[in-house]
């Protein structure tokens, strides 16, 4: 038996325990739930899992039924996840890849555990085929810098407090820095590479911070309903939630270098995004998204 | 010519419902009157359309008369009427539009092209005109680029005349027939295997976002005329399988003397399955693998109880996405 069956009986015991004892959840706890809610996706099992009275289910923002949407789509377990537990804040995320009908996508998932159950579940879902960033899935691999602890813990509200300096950095881009950003810094949405390689961005500017400080990001009309639902101090991970609006009155900007951009999609549009942010030393490090594109000004279900 | 009710009967009507103050709350449900007020006849429901596509052009609301609580969505999304959306983007309104109302209900549809930033796009509107002034406006944009859908070349696109062709007498039906005939359209489908509820038309023919989807297509491509020609033809193949269920269908407008009915929905593809079978025997694949929805305003031409032309603008929304304007539906379950 190796490491990782050992682990996820033990995970699997942890939740058996939970849901029956209704007792507290910790991290360890969650994350089996999470693993366990993959799992019966994949077997339409929705039964099985341990819900609360009142469940809220969202997929790409939009509320429906447990067993519709992803769930009746033929999906995978998915493979490789990310799954991070911030037993604070009572949320735990599943990170990976999926596949409905045999189609990868980009999969990002929060549920919400009180005392074992599932109250909440709030599901993005970057797809082939939109006008949004989407690479093939075959070369992407989340980077391990996301699960390696990092030396020196920075507290929840600083970390927080860093990422949101990247969003108010980022809309109405206009080159200033409001928080701090590794010059190697780099972004990843729906597994495209933006700030190396070939990716017109990158080709704009290498780098997360190199980017911002040339106004890249200037069509950004506004970042909202920004939440924090997982917070890993021990690892530097944020967590983040967002809707990302692109107002796109005008196609064409101009970069402080003096190069002139066109928009990536030329009408108004807004992205879904959850996000996760690594920092080292107060400084953003990696940056890996999910994006689902949706229609403009979508209202948030969770929160504004 | 329009029926209208004079408006000086009416205001006498109501201000002896006023006097008799218990007598106003006894009203037919959900009806404020037990008097049908007309406000506003189709010459000034089609003043609005044109002032809005005016303003709209210009990216003016101030010279659209919108009531100072109106509902303004696009694409099913609410937002301030301003600098948000289409109008924060439009440069042109491409004329004629095809404009059509109803002085009972004080609804009023436009369908055409615009553009924004130069970029043609499909635009649908519908408005509500109450006291005078805008209440609700709800509009549908098909823009490019997008996932696989219609959309026609914009210079070759025209209205087909048949909808503001006012019917002989006794090729009309009464409202409540026009809405069931666009019901059962939906009804068709919905699910559909095979089983026609709807009345067509022999040269029934459908244009979405500015192209034929049923007659004109050569073989191959996305577009269902190329599998077959014809609304009940393909109805009776099966083509529309992958929708699950058309959501939220509101007929806000019916025009009993042109025979024509303007609906709203939502046709949700939840692609439960992504792969399905004609009555034919012939095997199809979904183009999309994943949910998704449609949302779109449709007009309905109907003449002797049969439904002759269809026009829609349609675009996609996130999957089960739900309208500003419907009630909630809490009839069915979803799973």
């Amino acid at each position: 038996m190796d490491i990782r069956k050992v682990s996820l009986l033990l995970s699997l015991a942890a939740l058996g325990s939970a849901a029956n004892a209704q007792d507290a959840c910790d991290a360890n706890c969650m994350s089996a739930i999470a693993t366990q809610y993959m799992t019966d996706v994949a077997t339409q099992g929705w039964s099985k899992l341990p819900w609360a009275g009142q469940v809220r289910y969202t997929e790409n923002n939009v509320a429906m039924m447990i067993g519709d949407g992803f769930w009746g789509a033929g999906p995978s377990t998915g493979e490789n996840p990310l799954i991070l537990a911030d037993e604070e804040s009572g949320n735990v995320i599943w990170y990976g890849r999926t596949a409905e009908h045999g189609q990868l996508a980009y999969h990002g998932l929060r549920l919400k555990v009180d005392g074992g159950r599932i109250s909440e579940v709030e599901s993005y879902l970057g797809r082939e085929g939109t006008p949004d960033l989407f690479a093939p899935l075959d070369g992407y691999v989340l980077h391990a810098d996301f699960s390696a602890p990092v030396a020196a813990a920075n507290s929840r509200d600083a970390l927080i407090a860093t990422v949101e300096g990247y969003f108010d950095s980022k809309q109405l881009n206009d080159g200033a820095l409001r928080t701090e950003i590794a010059n190697a810094c780099t972004q990843v949405v729906n597994g495209v590479n933006i700030t190396q390689g070939e990716h017109p961005k990158a080709q704009a500017a290498q780098g997360c911070k190199a980017q911002l400080e040339i106004g890249l990001y200037k069509p950004v009309e506004r970042i909202r309903a920004r939440r924090y639902p997982v917070v890993d101090t021990a690892r530097g991970v944020v967590v983040a939630l967002s809707l990302e609006d692109h107002a796109t009155r005008e196609l064409k900007y101009r970069t402080s270098d003096g190069k002139e951009h066109e928009v990536d999609v030329r009408y108004p549009n807004t992205r879904g995004r959850m996000d996760l942010f690594k920092i080292v030393d107060s400084e953003i490090v990696r940056i890996d998204g999910v994006s689902v594109f949706l229609p403009y000004y979508i209202h948030s279900l969770w929160e504004e | 010519m329009k029926t209208t009710i004079k408006r000086s009967v009416m205001r006498a009507s109501f201000a002896l419902l006023a006097a008799a103050s218990s007598a106003l709350f006894a009203q037919a449900p959900g009806q404020a009157s037990a008097v049908i007020q007309i406000d506003c006849d189709a010459a000034c429901l089609e003043g609005h359309l044109q002032q809005y596509m005016a303003g709209l052009a210009e990216r003016d609301p101030a010279r659209v008369a919108f009531a100072a609580d109106a509902v303004f969505s696009e694409n099913n999304v609410t937002m301030p009427i301003g600098n948000d959306g289409l109008w924060g983007t439009a440069s042109a309104v491409e004329l004629p539009g095809l404009e059509l109302s109803d002085p009972e209900t004080g609804n009023a549809a436009w369908f055409g092209l615009v553009q924004e930033n130069g970029n043609y796009a499909y635009f649908a509107l519908r408005i509500k005109v109450e006291d005078g002034a805008i209440t609700e406006a709800e509009t549908v944009v098909n823009r490019l680029p997008d996932m696989p859908k219609p959309f026609g070349d914009p210079e070759a696109f025209q209205h087909a005349p048949a909808f503001t062709e006012i019917l002989a007498p006794e090729e009309r039906k009464p409202r409540e027939r026009l809405i069931a005939i666009a019901d059962s359209y939906f009804n068709t489908v919905e699910l559909n295997d095979g089983q026609v509820f709807a009345p067509f038309h022999e040269d029934c023919g459908r244009v979405e976002n500015g192209i034929s989807t049923t007659s004109g297509v050569a073989a191959g491509g996305g577009n269902s005329a190329a599998i077959a020609a014809g609304c009940e033809a393909q109805f009776k193949l099966g083509i529309y399988r992958i929708n699950k269920r058309i959501r939220e269908r509101r007929y806000p407008l019916v025009d009993v003397e042109r025979g024509v009915v303007v609906a709203s929905g939502f046709f949700d593809h939840a692609n439960t399955f992504d792969r399905y079978t004609l009555t034919d025997g012939r095997e199809m694949n979904t183009v999309l693998k994943w949910p998704n929805s449609i949302t779109l305003l449709e007009a309905f031409k109907i003449r002797n109880g049969e439904i002759f032309r269809i026009e829609a603008v349609f675009t996609y929304v996130p999957y089960f996405m739900p309208s500003p304007f419907a009630k909630p539906n809490t009839d069915f379950q979803t799973r």
